[in-house]
């Protein structure tokens, strides 16, 4: 008989999570041309797979991160920190959730010099903004606003909607005190800390901050990047 | 959207999935594109490329049975099918670019993780052919050999610090040290670190300082990176180059191997490995890396009969392996000789070769009488016509191996003299004969032999033994370099050493060297005055 035992439990999972991954994209881009091809003036149905599609991304996000942790926690991925156009990896994630965006009818704005270039892991930051982005798309009432800038030789990267804001046990968010603890799990904020964290400089260590009220008087997320 | 709207461009979309082909295709028609072509695996995306050029191939990695999409881009690259002017964009459900780009040998142009969608594709695609356009000029003047005029475009590139700078600057900095343009290439990779510790710039140079004969710190930054970043391939192939330079064979044969752990799908480097491992007489690295070879070069166009041909070579002269530990490697051999002949077909020219292979094989596998009438029938046929230097070879180490050595030997002999005027066939010749007969390979036993020669006098004893025993894998069969191993030892033992084993190996390295030297032999004084010495 096959000992259940004798299997490594992350080995299949990250596996299996792999196989997941595959699906869901299939699914997503299912999806979208569903959602396409819905006539306007059947709102209800449209809607529905509104929720359907916005699930969607946020199982793909989660097993993305899910994978990445695995893999970062058995050394098979690297940080590469490289040069970078801000702007250029803003786009793709917007452009990587523009049906999400357009379906929920949500006015997004990106503020970013066209000429802002800083140093991190393009791959590992673009997964932390695209969940960001998810989740944004989630709680706001119509608007998110995508900023860029450089301060005091650190990059920050926020997103601000115009929802009711992060519940106040959210704002001082650490990841060793949240993390599994309560009702979620907030693996995405565990996540994009952790990822943070990972790119320091002698400037100092990458953080996330949560917050509410400017710009858009809803919950605002910021990622500190030094450089 | 703005992007590559342009109705002229031509696309080619790679999936198995039928339907993953036509939404692609239809993202891309919805962009603007009119003529977009697809394949549905691996060996019809490389026809259809035979017959056409394509701006952008968008190739999904995982293509079902047969080439997978990084074999693709392999094959394309090789075949010259696309140059520097197609965009060959691999998308894959694998969330980690890393974890894709390091198994291989190529890297695509770019990488999208799905699911994806019609304004990531025109966002991405956008973006390259922007910076293809920009980089243009320079890939051209590189085409027409111009070098310098595409060194001053890039440069100009770079300094305008556009969009497209940050990838000219990486290309700048490898043209200026290809075209060892040292210091312009030293001055650009400081002015990168004295913002950022980059791994590019760090690598590119210790390059600089390798071509400037720094070997030792060169080697360091190499190391340092390759630890810093076990998936970062070009630190592994640096060390690679590093310890050949230090002509230290041991050592580059561990960088090999670390870059194969890494990059297990490439061939390229397994065949590397395979060689390095052969001249150092580790054979069982050797044959586990053929086999490798073998077993990827179905679906690589780097695979080849000759990997069959060589696993079947070293197997046949492993003869001690195959007496103690790997009884069954004959068979292996042969099976996968059977194996790459059905696949590839045999190069007519082999078969010569292949026969003798195959009756030295079939003797090993404890089947000698079909062996050696496999042997018998190949020299008949050997007898019709004038031959070349390899199946010469494969006609010695037969007699070799069933045991016609003197029939062997005078071969050997005869063909120093045929092949007098072709140092090519005499460095093969060498592997087989006492002492070098070819130019190269007399050259390199004399300077090994001076290096250790230098040591031994300098009172290192290991650092000599080691240079000799270096010498002896490459000629085993060389008495001077066996004389000078006892030699080394010998004085270990006078400077102090008191280990038993030091003794006990001279007395058998001279045992050796008995059944080989005779009087007439120039080194015979020698040998007998070090047999003396220790009695």
């Amino acid at each position: 008989m096959l000992e259940p035992k004798s299997l490594d439990f992350s080995t299949v999972l990250a596996s299996s999570v792999h196989d997941m991954k595959n699906s869901v994209s299939m699914l997503i881009a299912s999806l979208e041309e569903v959602l396409a091809e819905i006539p306007k003036q059947n709102p209800v149905q449209a809607e529905q797979v509104n929720s359907l599609h916005y699930e969607a991304s946020r199982i793909n996000n989660e097993l993305v991160q899910l994978l990445s942790i695995y893999r970062l926690q058995q050394k098979h991925l690297f940080m590469v920190i490289d040069q970078h156009y801000v702007g250029d990896v803003l786009e793709d994630q917007v452009a990587r959730n523009y049906p999400l965006i357009k379906s929920r009818g949500i006015t997004l704005t990106v503020n970013c010099d066209d000429a802002l270039e800083a140093y991190f892991d393009a791959d590992l930051i673009g997964n932390v903004v695209q969940n960001i982005l998810v989740n944004g798309c989630r709680y706001t009432k119509s608007k998110l606003q995508l900023n860029a800038s450089m301060n005091e030789g650190f990059l920050c990267i926020s997103i601000a909607d115009d929802g009711d804001g992060f519940p106040e046990s959210m704002l001082d968010f650490s990841d060793e005190k949240k993390f599994g603890s309560g009702h979620s799990t907030h693996l995405g904020l565990y996540f994009a800390s952790l990822i943070a964290s990972m790119h320091t400089s002698p400037r100092g260590t990458g953080r996330i901050v949560l917050r509410n009220g400017e710009p858009l008087g809803g919950g605002v997320f910021e990622l500190y990047i030094p450089n | 959207m703005t992007g590559f709207s342009h109705k002229k461009l031509t696309f080619l979309v790679v999936d198995d999935f039928n339907s993953f082909r036509s939404t692609v295709t239809s993202m891309l028609t919805s962009l603007g594109a009119s003529q977009v072509a697809m394949a549905g695996n691996g060996a019809e995306a490389l026809d259809v490329c035979r017959r056409k050029k394509f701006d952008v191939i968008l190739c999904d990695y995982d293509l079902g049975p047969g080439k997978n999409g990084q074999r693709v881009l392999e094959s394309l690259r090789h075949h010259q099918l696309i140059d520097r002017e197609s965009l060959f964009v691999l998308i894959s459900a694998d969330v980690s670019k890393q974890a894709v780009m390091a198994a291989y040998d190529c890297t695509p142009d770019d990488y999208l993780a799905k699911p994806i969608n019609a304004q990531m594709l025109d966002r991405r695609i956008g973006r390259l052919l922007d910076q293809r356009e920009v980089l243009r000029p320079a890939y051209k003047a590189l085409e027409n050999n111009d070098p310098n005029l595409a060194m001053d475009l890039l440069t100009k590139i770079v300094l305008a610090k556009g969009k497209a700078s940050l990838s000219a600057q990486k290309f700048l900095g490898e043209l200026f040290i290809e075209y060892d343009q040292l210091n312009k290439a030293e001055k650009l990779y400081l002015h990168v670190l004295e913002t950022k510790p980059l791994d590019w710039a760090k690598l590119g140079l210790a390059y600089v300082q390798q071509a400037r004969g720094n070997y030792e710190k060169a080697g360091e930054v190499f190391a340092a990176l390759s630890q810093e970043n076990p998936l970062y391939l070009p630190a592994y192939d640096g060390m690679a180059s590093n310890w050949y330079l230090r002509n230290n064979a041991a050592n580059l044969q561990g960088a090999i191997e670390k870059s194969v752990s890494v990059s297990p799908m490439s061939i390229l480097r397994q065949k590397n490995l395979a060689n390095i491992a052969e001249k150092n007489g580790d054979i069982p690295t050797a044959l586990k890396a053929l086999r490798e070879c073998h077993r990827l070069g179905r679906e690589s166009c780097h695979g080849s009969w000759d990997d069959a041909y060589q696993f079947g070579m070293t197997t046949a002269s492993a003869t001690v392996l195959i007496a103690t530990e790997e009884k069954n490697l004959p068979d292996e051999a042969l099976k996968i000789l059977k194996e790459a002949t059905n696949f590839f077909g045999m190069p007519p020219e082999k078969m010569l070769c292949m026969q003798f292979l195959q009756g030295r094989l079939q003797f090993l596998a404890k089947n000698k009488a079909a062996g050696i009438a496999a042997i018998e029938k190949a020299e008949v046929m050997y007898a019709r016509e004038i031959q070349n230097i390899d199946t010469d070879i494969a006609r010695i180490k037969a007699l070799h191996t069933i045991g016609c050595s003197e029939k062997a030997d005078e071969l050997t002999h005869s063909l120093i003299h045929l092949y007098a005027y072709d140092q090519e066939a005499l460095e093969k010749l060498d592997a087989l004969l006492g002492e070098p007969v070819s130019e190269a390979n007399r050259i390199l036993v004399a300077q090994i032999n001076r290096e250790g020669i230098e040591l031994y006098n300098r009172g290192l004893f290991d650092d000599s033994l080691a240079c000799f025993d270096r010498a002896r894998i490459l000629f085993p069969k060389h008495a001077g370099i066996q004389l000078n191993i006892i030699q080394a030892l010998i004085g270990k033992i006078k400077g102090g050493d008191k280990n038993e084993r030091l003794q006990l190996e001279v007395e058998e390295n001279l045992l050796v060297l008995e059944k080989t030297i005779d009087e007439g032999h120039a080194q015979y004084a020698r040998y007998k005055k070090l047999s003396t010495m220790l009695k």
